[in-house]
């Protein structure tokens, strides 16, 4: 822990540029203002970008507080496994962490003190959903309803051990709070019931050898987060590490076209070799982190060759495939929009380390997709998963606004605001043509609700902040 | 997967028309209907019930039951496996009982509804068999090094996964709805 501390404070200046938190979670000295970085984009000034993700960022602000229900951050997913249609209600996933960090940002770079109270409010909402066990209750996003989701809860760790910190720097008792909720679920569901003892990692299941290793590299994330808050550095030497180095195996580091990529996920020895550059892009903070804490040059050497692995991927458009295949073939839909943001982060904390490609594309691709609602859409091409030919309207999956997408967006963007004052966004109405299933629907989202339609009737009716939606045809029961 | 699937189909109706009255014959489905915030109706006379797994035994005394606590016009959900889900593993296990795995089972199901005065309304069968043939073809796709293919017969399975209308009896679970007709009052 002395070893990551020390090496930290040689790092604090590209830490602090790279995303605040996190860089103030390292050095708690830091200068807020050498944090704020225009983004340089190929036909605008550094001052447009930052007026223009200053105005992104009040956008989906104001979209993420129409999405609050009594128990927190609702709405419908839509994901490459499943989609969660049907289940509405607030999900302590993985949106926690894009959402509370975001606030963090903010707070850090303006200093107004409604951002803090954001992220605080969105602490509550999972301190308030903690089961008995540890686990919080909707954890499962695309899989909701249910608990024990994964990466969700380690992110949703992540996130409160950042609340935890920042308050204690602040003087506010309450961080002991949410340092005990994040270590309790830590302890009791990810040590006690998800650490392999065979394989020495953190594994993804509570019966056999299952290994994912972006879901492990955010576990490790939250308990390298952990071990500074508490002083206990056990956690690292005895479950991060081995975790990392578990990750390590599954990387792809034979000089071929696919070198630096790391397999989706692992069965014992088997592993399942498909590469989804989001998920590497989600390995590599956790990577970084551990060469941080340990000085193992193998751990910074594995990020940089992930990361470019991504970047190798990146299309003229900005987009990259959500899966590619070892025979060189890649998944034709969906194309991520929302969450390209984990992408664009990575990318930025390897950059500190090793020069990497302009990654403009990325984040025009990501600013395009935000419409009238203030929320960025989910992807493109949603249809071509499936067998078939290419729809000429867009999926209804590919326009949903996605709290656990848009949080990812906004936790990137927030690291790039001018630091003035967040300009206040009015919510507008947002209607477009679409289809799902072969079948022509019209998507219309306001502040209050979601509503699909075909030919005038309702096939689709969310109400927000309600746990379901009122309205479902059998289209949208869709998984 | 395919109660769940089931069970939200089911969630947005009962959150539209209030708590249902439940009838369950497979206690391991508390906890999904928990996560779903599916809870009973208690004493009151409910706007739609909530049957799960009619059996043989006690089908006649359960439709009573429903049939009283449901209120003129209401509407019963009935989540009933069928015959294919026999090949399942898991219900070879425990599935033995329910009736609709009987050849016959949902027939004699559709008949005694009909005579309690219920009217059939939609059907919906869940995990199809085109469904389930289309993971197989995924599953020897990635045997052969195709697991692009592979992925996107998984996509078209799930998009699949439900059928409607006369090929709904080839599914592994099927949801039924049925209203209560007034003149039973």
């Amino acid at each position: 822990l002395q070893l990551w501390k020390d090496r930290t404070i040689r790092h604090a200046h590209v830490d602090l540029r790279a995303e605040k938190p996190e860089a103030a979670m390292i050095s708690s000295t830091a200068d807020s203002s050498a944090s704020v970085r225009p983004v340089e984009g190929e036909n605008s000034t550094a001052s447009d970008q930052s007026l223009r993700i200053d105005l992104a960022v009040g956008a989906l602000d104001a979209w993420f507080d129409t999405m609050r229900g009594p128990d927190g951050y609702g709405g419908p997913v839509s994901h490459w496994w499943q989609q969660c249609f049907m289940y509405t209600g607030a999900g302590l996933d993985w949106r926690y962490e894009g959402i509370i960090i975001g606030y963090l940002n903010l707070w850090r770079s303006t200093g107004q003190r409604e951002w803090l109270e954001k992220a605080i409010r969105a602490g509550r909402d999972i301190v308030a959903g903690q089961n008995h066990d540890g686990s919080f209750s909707y954890s499962g996003f695309e899989m909701n309803p249910g608990r024990n989701g994964t990466p969700h809860e380690a992110a949703c760790d992540l996130a409160l051990l950042m609340l935890a910190r920042e308050l204690r720097e602040a003087g506010d008792e309450a961080w002991a709070l949410y340092a005990d909720v994040a270590k309790q679920n830590l302890q009791d569901f990810y040590i006690a019931r998800l650490w392999d003892v065979h394989f020495s990692q953190i594994g993804d299941s509570m019966s056999g050898s299952s290994f994912v290793p972006n879901k492990a590299a955010t576990a490790s994330e939250a308990l390298i987060a952990l071990s500074w808050l508490t002083g206990e550095d056990t956690y690292i030497e005895r479950y991060v590490l081995p975790t990392l180095d578990s990750i390590l195996q599954l990387q792809v580091r034979d000089g071929s076209a696919c070198n630096g990529a790391i397999c989706q996920n692992s069965f014992g020895t088997n592993h399942v070799e498909k590469y989804f550059p989001l998920y590497i892009s989600r390995c590599v903070p956790g990577l970084l982190q551990g060469y941080r804490v340990s000085g193992r040059e193998k751990y910074l050497d594995a990020a940089v060759s992930a990361m470019a692995f991504v970047i190798r991927n990146i299309n003229e458009d900005g987009s990259i495939p959500t899966v590619i295949y070892p025979n060189g073939r890649t998944s034709p839909g969906p194309s991520w929009i929302s969450p390209l943001g984990d992408v664009l982060r990575a990318s930025e904390l390897v950059a500190e380390y090793e020069h990497t490609a302009q990654t403009s594309r990325i984040l025009d691709r990501l600013l395009n997709g935000q419409d009238e609602t203030g929320g960025i859409q989910t992807a493109s091409d949603f249809a071509l998963q499936s067998v078939g030919n290419a729809p000429s309207l867009p999926d209804v999956r590919d326009l949903l606004h996605v709290a656990g997408w848009c949080d990812k967006a906004f936790r990137y963007l927030t690291t790039h605001v001018s630091g003035g004052p967040v300009p206040i966004q009015p919510i507008g109405e947002f209607e477009r043509e679409c289809q799902l299933q072969g079948k022509r629907f019209v998507t219309r989202e306001s502040s209050e609700r979601l509503e699909i339609t075909a030919n005038g009737t309702t096939g689709y009716l969310w109400i927000k902040g309600e746990p379901h939606p009122r309205q479902a045809t059998r289209e949208f029961w869709l998984r | 997967m395919e109660y769940r699937y089931a069970l939200d189909a089911v969630s947005a109706e009962c959150w539209r028309k209030g708590p249902p009255l439940i009838v369950s014959n497979m206690p391991e489905l508390e906890d999904e209907l928990e996560f779903r915030r599916i809870t009973d109706r208690g004493q009151s006379l409910a706007s739609i019930a909530l049957w799960l797994e009619p059996v043989r035994e006690t089908l006649s005394a359960d439709l009573r039951s429903i049939s009283s606590g449901l209120s003129p016009s209401g509407t019963v959900m009935i989540v009933a496996s069928l015959p294919l889900s026999r090949l399942l593993p898991e219900k070879r296990a425990n599935g033995q009982r329910a009736l609709g795995c009987e050849l016959t089972g949902l027939n004699h199901l559709r008949n005694a509804l009909t005579s309690a005065s219920f009217e059939l309304r939609e059907s919906h069968g869940i995990h199809s068999i085109t469904s389930i043939g289309l993971n197989i073809t995924g599953r020897l796709l990635e045997r052969i090094g195709r697991s692009d293919l592979a992925d996107q017969f998984a996509a078209t399975a799930r998009e699949r996964y439900c059928s409607y209308g006369r090929t709904g009896r080839f599914a592994t679970l099927m949801l039924i709805s049925a209203q209560k007709n007034r003149r039973q009052q």
